[in-house]
């Protein structure tokens, strides 16, 4: 198990701040957050390799803040992964077991036994140059798993290969994972690969520890406007003027009331904050039925078309002064005889779901 | 003639007219020689001697400068501390100032100051010794081979040293099993320069350990004493075994290191 308690770290002009966390063990944790959150400086304060300005780490109920990082036993799988460049494959794998006196027809066993594991037997006796970046990084993970250790540090481990392969290798992480039941955290600024890969996620914006939560409720707890932003929720909108009915939010717009989810403590007065994930936004035909909620008009102002997804920005009345310029951005896959209804300058109808809309405090 | 092809002809010509100027002057000095006499005066007692006191003192030298300039470099690399630009500058020193000032400051030292003396007088003597040569060149390539290395560690990414760490390896180990041989380049870069540079080190040498023949006399030394007595073919007898031995030198490191690495 691994304990985070009250850590502060401060590092040049960046601080990380009262980081407090709780990972179990054979947990896959992913650590999710935007370039410069600070994700990398809180895997090395782990992994022993910054020293952290106060409170503790605790790794399986020991208190590790002041240990080397040689003996916390921990697997470290930095971005590019680092592999030496004057070791080949397989001395690169056996490097960790050299380091401990191991002997020679171990050495041989331990490594022909990971890179079975990995799927890397044949590439042994290869230079690190010629690898491609999906080889580096299964080479780069058996170099790390073959000293056995107790807890796995990734640092956003597919940053160096193409999306097709990186897909291929969550699976295969995923599998790995199962089958050596490690505890994992994993670190990534891409929240599609932490839905895909983990069980709980830890947002860091700025330093700070934003948003806990399991994997599955990413979208659905979030109550933090940075979070929010960061998870690409970008029809945001602020108002000071609303009303609490039936454990409702009510927001009186020019030709209609919005109904907005109470999912968090408001106080009177409050400038609260919502936003909508341009993809639950529905649109309206014709022919659909009317029993949806929170329906406005608007008019195209401009369409990109993305493969067979549309994305649509509309000028709604109604949110103006309210959310920027009145103007949402909507993700839409149509059919082929409805695209032509999503021209420039054409009305539309859309419905906000209340189920869909987060409903944030303002950021201390 | 597209400006990419009028820029690759101007950066080619600079090379060009380098290896030429460095030809004809080559050629010049060859030209000069009396090569009936040379065989004799090449095999002279005087000559051998200054070949082989110049081979082993700057071979010694530029070790002891490499060997010292690695922790130096690696700490100027890799920490910081207070004070850590003057230390650079004084470092510098070397470099900045002339050699045959620095072979001042050093006779200086070990003639009129006390840790000087107390050093001269129970450890070793420096001035007017073998010894005082060494000091010299090394003196003036440690500041070379600090430079070298320092721009050596900094190109190493920490990351290295960080796997290293978590793999088991205490500081030591991850400094001779990582950061030693990712800047074994840089090592191997320092230690031809920093001897061909000894190799022709003359002001500082001459100031601290003097021109005595056959006692501290370096090759480049032997040029200075053969032009002090007029002798111009003894002169450049000694300039085209300086060429001659440290170009091959050069050129036989070069060849066994790009077998190495």
């Amino acid at each position: 198990m691994i304990k985070i308690e009250k850590l502060f770290l401060k590092a040049g002009e960046f601080n990380l701040k009262n980081i407090n966390l709780n990972i179990k063990n054979g947990e896959y944790c992913v650590i999710l957050g935007p370039t410069g959150s600070g994700k990398t400086l809180l895997i090395e304060c782990i992994a022993g390799l910054k020293k952290i300005n106060s409170g503790k780490i605790f790794l399986n109920e020991i208190d590790a803040s002041k240990l080397p990082p040689e003996e916390r036993n921990i697997g470290y799988l930095p971005q590019d992964y680092a592999l030496f460049p004057f070791l080949n494959v397989k001395e690169n794998i056996s490097v960790g077991l050299k380091l401990q006196k191991c002997r020679f027809e171990e050495i041989n066993t331990r490594v022909a036994d990971i890179a079975e594991t990995l799927s890397i037997n044949h590439l042994l006796n290869r230079d690190i140059k010629a690898l491609s970046g999906g080889e580096k990084q299964r080479v780069a993970l058996a170099r790390a798993l073959i000293v056995n250790p107790d807890i796995l540090l990734l640092d956003e481990p597919y940053s160096a290969v193409d999306s097709s392969m990186r897909r291929r290798l969550w699976w295969q992480m995923k599998a790995l994972h199962q089958k050596t039941q490690k505890t994992i955290i994993h670190i990534t600024h891409d929240f599609q690969e932490a839905f895909a890969l983990s069980e709980c996620v830890h947002i860091i914006i700025d330093g700070k520890i934003e948003h806990s939560c399991r994997s599955k409720d990413i979208f659905k707890k979030t109550t933090n406007k940075k979070v929010a932003e960061f998870l690409g929720i970008c029809n945001m909108a602020s108002v000071k003027e609303y009303k609490i009915q039936d454990n409702k939010i009510l927001i009186k717009c020019p030709s209609n009331v919005l109904h907005l989810p109470l999912n968090c403590n408001i106080r009177d007065g409050q400038t609260i904050n919502f936003g909508i994930l341009p993809d639950d936004i529905k649109i309206i035909f014709k022919n659909d039925s009317t029993d949806d909620e929170n329906i406005l008009k608007g008019k195209i102002i401009s369409t990109i078309e993305n493969g067979n997804s549309c994305e649509l920005f509309v000028k709604i009345p109604d949110l103006d002064g309210i959310c920027r310029e009145g103007v949402i951005e909507i993700k839409a896959f149509p059919a082929q005889d409805e695209k032509k209804l999503f021209k420039e300058g054409n009305e539309i109808k859309v419905s906000l779901p209340p189920d869909k809309i987060h409903v944030f405090m303002e950021n201390k | 003639m597209n400006k990419n092809k009028l820029f690759t002809a101007a950066v080619t010509s600079t090379l060009v007219c380098a290896a030429l100027f460095a030809g004809i002057l080559v050629f010049s000095v060859l030209n000069y020689i009396n090569w009936n006499g040379f065989h004799s005066l090449l095999l002279s007692k005087e000559i051998l001697f200054a070949i082989k006191l110049s081979f082993i003192t700057a071979t010694v030298a530029s070790l002891l400068a490499t060997a010292a300039a690695i922790p130096t470099a690696m700490t100027l690399s890799r920490m910081n501390f207070p004070g850590k630009n003057i230390i650079e500058t004084l470092l510098d020193i070397p470099i900045i100032i002339s050699p045959i000032a620095m072979g001042c400051i050093l006779l200086i030292f070990f003639n009129n100051t006390m840790l000087g003396k107390f050093i001269e007088k129970n450890f070793i003597t420096f001035t007017f010794e073998v010894s005082g040569i060494i000091l010299a060149q090394f003196i003036i390539v440690f500041a070379l081979a600090v430079r070298i290395l320092k721009s050596t560690f900094d190109d190493i990414d920490e990351r290295y040293e960080k796997v290293m760490r978590t793999l088991g390896a205490n500081k030591i180990k991850t400094f001779f099993y990582c950061t030693i041989p990712m800047a074994r380049h840089g090592i191997i870069a320092a230690l031809i320069l920093t001897w061909a540079r000894a190799m022709g080190e003359f002001g500082a040498t001459l100031t601290l350990a003097g021109a005595s023949a056959m006692k501290t006399e370096t090759l480049p030394l032997a040029i200075h004493l053969s032009l002090a007595k007029a002798d111009v073919q003894q002169a450049l007898t000694v300039v085209a075994a300086l060429m001659v031995f440290t170009g091959s030198g050069l050129l036989l490191v070069r060849k066994a290191v790009k077998k190495i690495i």
